[in-house]
């Protein structure tokens, strides 16, 4: 139906000329955020829908903001208050939604696909904010602006992501994305955090983490999900902080000056410590600011034409 | 009355011989067959009605071993009497029933239900199969005994998994007692997060998988029970490579198993989930082009004896959700010689072994008579086109479901006409 349509859905088979341009796009939206008027008229007009599925505060402030810096009116949807608590089915709420003619709908959802699912059946153009174990594109793009903005390139890059990856759609969004841009890609975790078949995505697969930190130009740590333990993929955050979690003596094996990143929000002490977390190499409130310009560029890149049309 | 159908090819996928010739029947049972080329008839007898085939492919009828009608319970999916509808324009004259309805067939009184609705319907011999255990809660004996006399012919847990490997022993021994044969499908909950085969595109997709390893424990676990109790064991729906293999290995042995696959399970694999299209959402799930390829040998070389349609009807609003969230399965026996069909035409399964698996395999594992055409058998046969070139529609289909993967694709050939017991139950229009 809604094939003219752009979306962001995620970044599989999107091409290094267009990761690029999001890339280029976002340093010029981040000097709008570091002026002393932080708002640009620019989409004007346009409705932007924060559909909201799954629970997350960051991101869904990150859009808000950036849209609200484009001049974009903005609306907020969560399950928990909606209609989808007294079960609606996502496809007639969304259906809700777009009889009052939104352009622009960010989704947060916890099934893989539900992007793609929406983008199927209305007529909006959809912006993926994270799908179950799948894909959360800005994410991935903010990251390696990040990266770009540190290292002044991203392809050659040694990239080491450590955490649960088999679960993580920040470590699968950041794997399509850098192996596009030509980085080098490290996975490492216990094996339970480690399904088989990663190997076959072109990164390389490490049951430690000092190989995969060694002489990495990032280090990128993922978010613990406390609720998965003491139970079947790790036994305690003592035993994970010990042999996963990033410290001092860890990163020593990283390059001098290598990067130290994390989508938030932190386990301190459990995947990262507390001075890691805060030192000189870490860019960690930096990628927060980053989304903003990022989420900036994304809603202007597919809301450009609608503005243009109106 | 005796009638003749005239100007087909007859396959006999008992022999695998194919001639063109006619068959003719009394009272439901085949007198005579004989050769004649295309287009004609034969010496007839006075008094004798023609059908003409069309020069068609004239085989026996379909017997499948498992398909949802849906009754009583789910009547918005699909009931009896359209499943039977739909069976019979798929060619086939019986279709065993999944007994996890609501209520389930766990008594005398929901078999006789579904006997006396089948029969009221009228298009296909509905063989109801009966839980093993009471209201399916997995731990208590159902009145087997009762059941059988009844009439079921089969006993199946639908798609679930006895948790108790020890109260499966004693079902398989007590259902034995009876002459029932088990149905069982394959896959330890405990070893699944979720319904997609574990691989390369899960890793991709981010979607939540049931891993082969989760049915090969299974199959390992109902082989060795068959082995230690004899009954008589069908292994329903085996998608992945490695069960096959140990099937090769107990059927050497002499352990008393046969088993299936479903029709999806030929057609698809795990590529087919990387659009998020909760119609893809099958179980068990679609895996490896590998272990696709390593199916079709196992149908071929009879290690798989039967295929399955594995009719699975739900309503739009079961499956327009999330891929999490919708509902598993599709409708599919209308579609199963199409399907076959092109498999056949791309060369990955011969015609002979495609029909032996719809035909004589299910037969042999329920002891029904027929699946080859020779006379005193059964007059429940099938003239097949190959040739009509279609587009899949739901106006097409007698199925109540709105649910294949398949919508909008078009197929070279499907069912002409259905023959049970020398009545036409179906027969194309156009």
């Amino acid at each position: 139906m809604a094939t003219h349509i752009n979306h962001l859905l995620d970044l599989e088979g999107l091409s290094k000329e267009e990761i690029t341009s999001y890339l280029d796009l976002g340093e010029h939206f981040k000097g709008v955020s570091q002026r002393r008027i932080k708002k640009v008229p620019t989409l004007r007009h346009i409705t932007v829908v924060l559909f909201f599925i799954e629970n997350s505060t960051r991101t869904k402030i990150s859009f808000e903001i950036a849209a609200k810096r484009m001049s974009a009116d903005t609306l907020s949807f969560a399950a928990s208050s909606s209609s989808l608590a007294k079960g609606e089915t996502l496809l007639d709420t969304a259906k809700t939604l777009m009889a009052m003619r939104p352009d622009i709908i960010v989704i947060r959802h916890f099934a893989a696909g539900a992007p793609h699912f929406l983008a199927r059946n209305v007529p909006a153009a959809i912006i993926n904010a994270g799908d179950g174990g799948h894909a959360h594109p800005t994410q991935a793009l903010l990251d390696m602006f990040t990266m770009r903005e540190h290292l002044g390139k991203i392809e050659g890059l040694e990239v080491a992501i450590i955490g649960d990856i088999g679960h993580s759609r920040v470590a699968r969004s950041n794997i399509h994305g850098l192996s596009t841009m030509g980085a080098n890609i490290r996975v490492a975790g216990p094996r339970t955090f480690l399904p088989p078949h990663f190997n076959t995505l072109g990164v390389q697969v490490y049951d430690r983490i000092e190989p995969a930190i060694e002489g990495a130009d990032v280090v990128m740590m993922l978010r613990i999900q406390k609720e998965r333990m003491g139970k079947d993929l790790f036994p305690s955050d003592r035993e994970y902080a010990r042999f996963f979690g990033l410290d001092a003596q860890k990163l020593k094996l990283a390059k001098p000056g290598a990067l130290v990143m994390h989508p938030g929000p932190l386990n301190r002490g459990v995947e990262i410590t507390p001075d890691i977390a805060d030192c000189n190499n870490s860019v960690i409130l930096e990628q927060v600011e980053n989304g903003v310009a990022i989420r900036m560029a994304v809603l202007y890149q597919l809301g450009k034409h609608l503005v243009e049309e109106a | 009355m005796r009638q003749r159908i005239v100007d087909c090819e007859i396959l006999d996928p008992a022999s695998g011989k194919r001639f063109w010739g006619y068959v003719e029947w009394e009272d439901g049972v085949i007198c005579e067959v004989g050769q004649a080329g295309p287009g004609e008839a034969g010496e007839v007898s006075a008094g004798v009605e023609l059908i003409s085939a069309h020069g068609n492919l004239l085989a026996p009828s379909f017997v499948d071993l498992y398909a949802d009608f849906c009754e009583p319970g789910f009547e918005y999916r699909e009931n009896i009497a359209s499943g039977s509808a739909a069976a019979a324009a798929g060619g086939y004259t019986h279709v065993l029933l999944r007994p996890d309805t609501d209520p389930c067939v766990d008594g005398e009184d929901t078999v006789r239900f579904v006997l006396e609705a089948g029969a009221k319907a009228g298009l296909v011999n509905v063989l109801p199969a009966g839980c093993l255990s009471r209201k399916l809660d997995g731990e208590s004996l159902a009145e087997i005994g009762e059941m059988a006399d009844a009439g079921v012919v089969a006993l199946l847990e639908g798609d679930r998994y006895l948790k108790k490997g020890g109260f499966l022993r004693r079902c398989m021994e007590y259902g034995d007692n009876f002459h029932l044969p088990v149905i069982l499908t394959n896959e330890d909950p405990t070893l699944v997060e979720g319904v997609v085969h574990e691989g390369l595109v899960s890793a991709i997709s981010g979607l939540k998988t049931s891993p082969s390893v989760a049915e090969e424990v299974a199959v390992a676990r109902h082989i060795a029970l068959a082995e230690l109790t004899r009954a008589k064991t069908h292994l329903a729906k085996i998608s992945s490579a490695a069960s096959v293999r140990l099937i090769k290995d107990a059927k050497a042995r002499g352990v008393p198993v046969t088993a299936s696959v479903a029709i999806h399970n030929l057609i698809l694999n795990d590529t087919s989930t990387l659009g998020y299209d909760p119609m893809f959402k099958i179980w068990p799930p679609a895996r490896s082009e590998e272990d696709r390829k390593l199916l079709l040998e196992a149908v071929i070389d009879g290690t798989i004896d039967t295929i399955v349609s594995d009719h699975s009807p739900k309503a739009t609003e079961d499956k327009e959700l999330e891929f999490d969230l919708a509902a598993t399965g599709a409708l599919s026996i209308e579609l199963v010689f199409p399907l076959l069909n092109k498999l056949v035409l791309a060369e990955e399964l011969d015609l002979v072994s495609a029909i032996r698996a719809v035909t004589v395999g299910p037969r042999r594992f329920l002891g029904i008579a027929g699946g080859e055409i020779a006379k005193g058998q059964p007059a429940d046969l099938v003239v097949l086109d190959r040739n009509t070139d279609w587009e899949l529609d739901y106006f097409e289909l007698r199925s109540r479901g709105r649910n294949t993967p398949f919508l909008g694709q078009r197929f070279v050939g499907r069912t002409y006409l259905t023959i049970n017991r020398g009545r036409v139950t179906f027969r194309r229009d156009g």
